[in-house]
Formats: C-alpha cells, sequence, structure tokens
C-alpha cells in the first residue's frame, strides 16, 4: 500500500467527457462527439500535465431513470486500454469501477491487463455502485455492496501484487511490485473508514456529511490508529471551471466558476487543496471539444502552477 | 480466403505491449484481415479437465503464461491499427454477463470503427470457471442465452431479457456496435454441441483443430441446424485452422475445399523478424489465390 504522488507535489485530473453522459453534467456537444473527440482531450490533458483522466463506470441504466443518468457510459477499462495507446505520460483511473458488478479475479485481470498495456500508469478506483436495478440487471446483489466490496480487496490486492489467489494465477501482473493503486470512491463514513484501512487514496464523490475538513482527519486518524504507515493519497473536487472572456450569448453551464483571471482561479482552488488533500479533480465548461482542450491547455500553463506554487509554499 | 493470425502465447509475448504492437502493424501491412487473442481469467494449477486441443490432454502453456484480457488489448490495438479486425477465439462464455460483455464489445466496436469480432465458446476448465463465480455444468444453455441476451442488448432500445440464467427488463445501453446488428459472434467448439449453437446462433463456426470426419460430419450438424430454423447456412463463415510457418497453396486449397472461408494462423517464433517474413510470404500467397 502506497501513495502515488509525491511527498511534496499536489496533482490534477479530470474526469473525461463524451465517455459519460449523466445529464447531471454533459454539455450539449458531447452528444455529437465520439473517439476522436475523446482522443483530442485526453491528449490535451497529457501534454498539460493533468496526472490522471478519469473514465467512469455503469453498465445498462434503467429507463426510467435515463432522464436523470443518460444512457450513454463506454466501457471503463476498454476506453482506458485505448487511451494507453493514445497517451504517454498521465495515470488511467476508473472514478470508479463498481467492483461489486464484478468477480474480483475478473477485476484484478482487467486492472493487470491495464496496468501492463500502458507501462504501470493504471490506478483502480473502486465503489460500491447506488443504482439497485442496474444491480437485479446484472444479478449482482446490492443489499451487501459495501461487505462485497470489503471481502474483494485484499483478493484484488493480492491478486495484482503477487499473480496469483488460491492455488491459480492471474498473469500478466502489474509491471510494479506493489501493483497498480486503489483508490476507495465515496463520501460515506464507510467510504472513509474502507480508503483508510484498505485503500492507497481516497476519492470523494460529493461532500461529506461531516464535512471535507473532518472527513480527511477522520481518514488520517483510522489509518494511523490501524498502524499503517503508508502514506494517502486525497482527493478534492471542483466544480466546472472556465478561464477567460465568455463569447457571444453562452451561458456558462449552472455552478461554473468563471472568471478571467487565472489568479483568482488559483487562490480558489488552492483554498480546495487547503482541507489536506493532494490531488484535485477539475472539469472545464466548454462549447466544443477544441474549447475543451484550450480549456485544458489554459489551466496546466497559467492556473496550476500557481497552485502548486501557492500549496507549497503555505506547508 | 480471409487470413488471420494467433500470438504465440507460450512465449509469453502477450505480456509485451511493445511487442503485440510490431506484431499487429506487421499483419495489417501483409495484408492479413484479422487478429485473434483467446481469453483465461486464471489458470489453475493442476486442474483436472482434459484439454480438448492437444494430444497430451494437457494445456500447452505454463500457468505464469501472460494472457491478458483479449477485450483490453484489443481496444489498445484498435488505436494503434486501421484495417486489421480485432477478435477473440475464444471468450470463454461463462465468465461473462450479458450486459456487461455487450457493453464491452460495442465499446470495441466504437474504437475500432466497427472492426471488432467475437468467438465464444463454453470453456473446458471447470476450475477456471468456478475460481471465476461462474457455471460449469449448465455452460451450453447459459452459453445460448447469453448470445440472444447480448443482441438484445445491441439492437434494442429499452432492451428487456427473460430467461434462465440472466434477465432484464428496460436495460439502456449506449455506445451500440457500429456494425448493423451488432458484433458478429463465431462459435468455437470443437463438439457436435458447438456445430449446432453456430447453426442456431452464430455469425460463424470455428471448429479449430477439427479436421477431416470429425469435420464433414460437424458441418453437416451445422448446416442441419441452421435450416431447421430458416437460417441460410451458406452465410455462416467456417474459419479452420493453419500454420503459419508451413501454410502453402496446397493446404488454402485443402482449407477452402473443407469449405472455410477464413484460416486463423498459428506462429510457431516470436521472433518478429521471423514472423514478418513468414507473413509477408503468406502476404505473396494471398495474391496468387485470390
Amino acid at each position: 500500500m502506497s501513495s502515488v504522488i509525491a511527498a511534496d507535489a499536489v496533482e490534477w485530473g479530470m474526469q473525461l467527457p463524451i465517455q459519460s453522459q449523466s445529464s447531471l453534467f454533459v454539455q450539449p456537444w458531447e452528444d455529437a462527439a465520439g473517439p476522436d473527440e475523446l482522443a483530442r482531450v485526453a491528449q490535451a490533458a497529457d501534454r498539460a500535465g493533468a496526472f490522471y483522466v478519469a473514465v467512469c463506470d455503469h453498465i445498462a441504466i434503467p429507463a426510467d431513470k435515463v432522464e436523470a443518468m443518460g444512457a450513454t457510459w463506454y466501457d471503463t477499462v476498454a476506453t482506458l486500454g485505448w487511451l494507453a495507446a493514445k497517451t504517454e505520460r498521465l495515470n488511467l483511473l476508473s472514478h470508479v469501477f463498481v467492483v461489486p458488478y464484478r468477480h474480483p479475479l475478473v477485476v484484478a485481470k482487467s486492472f493487470s491487463t491495464l496496468d501492463v498495456l500502458s507501462g504501470g500508469r493504471a490506478i483502480l478506483g473502486v465503489g460500491i455502485g447506488h443504482v439497485e436495478e442496474e444491480f437485479a440487471q446484472l444479478g449482482a446483489t446490492f443489499k451487501r455492496r459495501g461487505a462485497t466490496l470489503d471481502a474483494a480487496l485484499p483478493v484484488l490486492r493480492e491478486a495484482l501484487t503477487t499473480g496469483r489467489f488460491e492455488g491459480a494465477s492471474v498473469e500478466p501482473r502489474s509491471p510494479r511490485r506493489e501493483g497498480p493503486p486503489i483508490w476507495v470512491g465515496g463520501s460515506s463514513e464507510a467510504a472513509i473508514r474502507r480508503a483508510a484501512l484498505l485503500g492507497d487514496g481516497w476519492l470523494p464523490q460529493g461532500t461529506p456529511s461531516m464535512g471535507f475538513r473532518k472527513a480527511v482527519e477522520l481518514l488520517r486518524a483510522l489509518r494511523s490508529e490501524a498502524g499503517i504507515a503508508e502514506a494517502v493519497d486525497i482527493g478534492m473536487m471542483s466544480e466546472p471551471l472556465h478561464l477567460g472572456e465568455v463569447g457571444g450569448d453562452w451561458e456558462l453551464p449552472s455552478g461554473t466558476f468563471g472568471t478571467t483571471s487565472s489568479e483568482e482561479m488559483a487562490v480558489r482552488l488552492t483554498r480546495y487543496l487547503g482541507v489536506g488533500a493532494n490531488q484535485l479533480q477539475v472539469r472545464f465548461a466548454a462549447r466544443s471539444a477544441a474549447e475543451m482542450v484550450e480549456q485544458i491547455e489554459r489551466f496546466g500553463a497559467e492556473v496550476w502552477p500557481q497552485v502548486s506554487a501557492a500549496v507549497l509554499q503555505s506547508r | 480466403m480471409k487470413f488471420g493470425l494467433s500470438l504465440p502465447y507460450g512465449a509469453g509475448v502477450a505480456g509485451d505491449p511493445e511487442w503485440m504492437r510490431s506484431f499487429v502493424a506487421d499483419a495489417e501491412a501483409s495484408g492479413f484481415e484479422s487478429v485473434y487473442l483467446v481469453e483465461h481469467i486464471v489458470m489453475v494449477d493442476g486442474h483436472r479437465d482434459v484439454y480438448p486441443y492437444a494430444e497430451s490432454g494437457r494445456v500447452p502453456l505454463r500457468n505464469d503464461c501472460a494472457i491478458p484480457d483479449p477485450i483490453d488489448v484489443l481496444c489498445y490495438l484498435a488505436a494503434v491499427t486501421d484495417r486489421i479486425r480485432l477478435g477473440t477465439s475464444v471468450l470463454v462464455a461463462p465468465h461473462h454477463h450479458p450486459l456487461m460483455l455487450a457493453k464491452r464489445l460495442a465499446t470495441l466496436d466504437l474504437y475500432s470503427s466497427g472492426r471488432a469480432m467475437v468467438g465464444l465458446g463454453v470453456g473446458w476448465m471447470r476450475e477456471e470457471i468456478e475460481a471465476c463465480g461462474g457455471r460449469f455444468d449448465c455452460r451450453g444453455r447459459q452459453t445460448d442465452e447469453l448470445i440472444d441476451a447480448m443482441r438484445a442488448a445491441w439492437n434494442e432500445s429499452p432492451a428487456n431479457f427473460h430467461g434462465e440464467y440472466f434477465s432484464f427488463e428496460g436495460a439502456m445501453s449506449y455506445p451500440k456496435p457500429l456494425q448493423p446488428g451488432g458484433v458478429p459472434i463465431h462459435i468455437g467448439g470443437h463438439s457436435m454441441a458447438a456445430a449446432r449453437r453456430a447453426g442456431l446462433r452464430g455469425d460463424g463456426f470455428q471448429p479449430l483443430g477439427v479436421t477431416g470426419d470429425d469435420l464433414a460430419r460437424r458441418m453437416v450438424e451445422m448446416r442441419r441446424s441452421a435450416e431447421s430454423v430458416g437460417r441460410d447456412p451458406d452465410a455462416i463463415e467456417l474459419t479452420l485452422r493453419g500454420s503459419l510457418a508451413s501454410i502453402d497453396e496446397a493446404a488454402v486449397e485443402a482449407i477452402r475445399a473443407a469449405g472455410a472461408h477464413r484460416v486463423i494462423l498459428s506462429c510457431t517464433t516470436a521472433e518478429l523478424e521471423r514472423l514478418a517474413e513468414q507473413m509477408w510470404a503468406v502476404s505473396a500467397l494471398m495474391d496468387v489465390i485470390g
């Protein structure tokens, strides 16, 4: 178990557009976009210094939930495997892979393969899932999904680090001795506990009821009580961001933080990391793939260096 | 005749992405139609079952041999190729849930601009299937349902399916495969049951390693099964096996005479330069044969 973000660093990453078109965050241009635009966005993030790009996981949306969730969700590992060949440096994160949908050895094979294909760039983000009808359609058990994930994590860890589990081989194994890192997703107290005791990192999904600062303190306390000395990577999330003039009659999506000042954006994001996180997941408001690429480039060049410098100075 | 290639897994090359990229680039440049990967999620120590594709009854691969997830690798290869079709020979059906597999294959089809093909077999290693939570004894009927349910997921929206092993109602799943009707499904296997399944449900039949009278009997069964449900047996592609190192005009003619539309050539070396030479030799053969 170990952190993958350097001790003196903070990093940013982004959930990719197009591959998950939840009504909660999809922007109009994504519907007509496909693999070409997806690759352009991921490659822009790679060039701009992002630590990771992330892909979601839903298999089949119940018809009565399509209005809220959309129905376009690309396969997680298929997408990350394709991106392994399209990118060079950044990490490939599942945010998050719903482990209780699958047998843990199936998950282990998928992510050891991804880690091999990407030369050690896979990060296995895991979660328990939330759509009860999707569990039913897949023949999986919704009620005990937290316990299922708890039971799966040690199996995954063993298979991913040793290439073995109970008399069975899972090869090829990760090129890293410690295997791909496992980041546990979710903002409930149970998820924070799971991240502390079984994870290499925590991926919050929304604000925890106790607040971020308390959640991070709890996570660190649990880890320390359990005698786990290894550092842990702690994530935060931002609202959609937009840097620069908003041209024409475009109205930024609701909840977007828009500014023409990179300094102002950097101050805001530095404050987010102040809860004790070392990783920030951002998203960008845009009207096209080209505009998203431009936002990513400007963020990497103008905003993030200021955030990074400010966080390090404050430590 | 279409020419495909399978990987020399025994040499450990499937754990080496650079090797696979070079291999597939050479295959594409030489005019090969397709490349095929196998699936074993785990290899179980001391398995009792008899491997049906070798005289010894033992699988000719060490347990620690690299057998990466084939769909993940094919997506990776889709990103670095333009023309070659990307297939499996075969996926082990009892490992898979139809909605999950339909999603993975649809996504592969999207990234490869419609170049996905799937070979599907029922599996033979009980320990492997059970280690991954699958059921061995009912795997034939379950495979039939898997195929029907995947096609429902690809062609209906919302998709409904009610079977003995899988049931779903109102399932919405995009992206859909680019290929009309879905990703072509070729039935792998050496048994009469596989021949029947190919006739009833397959877009193709891959009785790899079956020859002579055994093959002829299976072809009769495949055709009879197809006709019994009003399907055109000639539209079901037959794929047979050959050797990259030794294939020649006579061998191709024999494979064609057996009714095959495609031959998958296996490799006896993992040396890329040697393989490239052998591929170019077959490329010349393709020009002769047409």
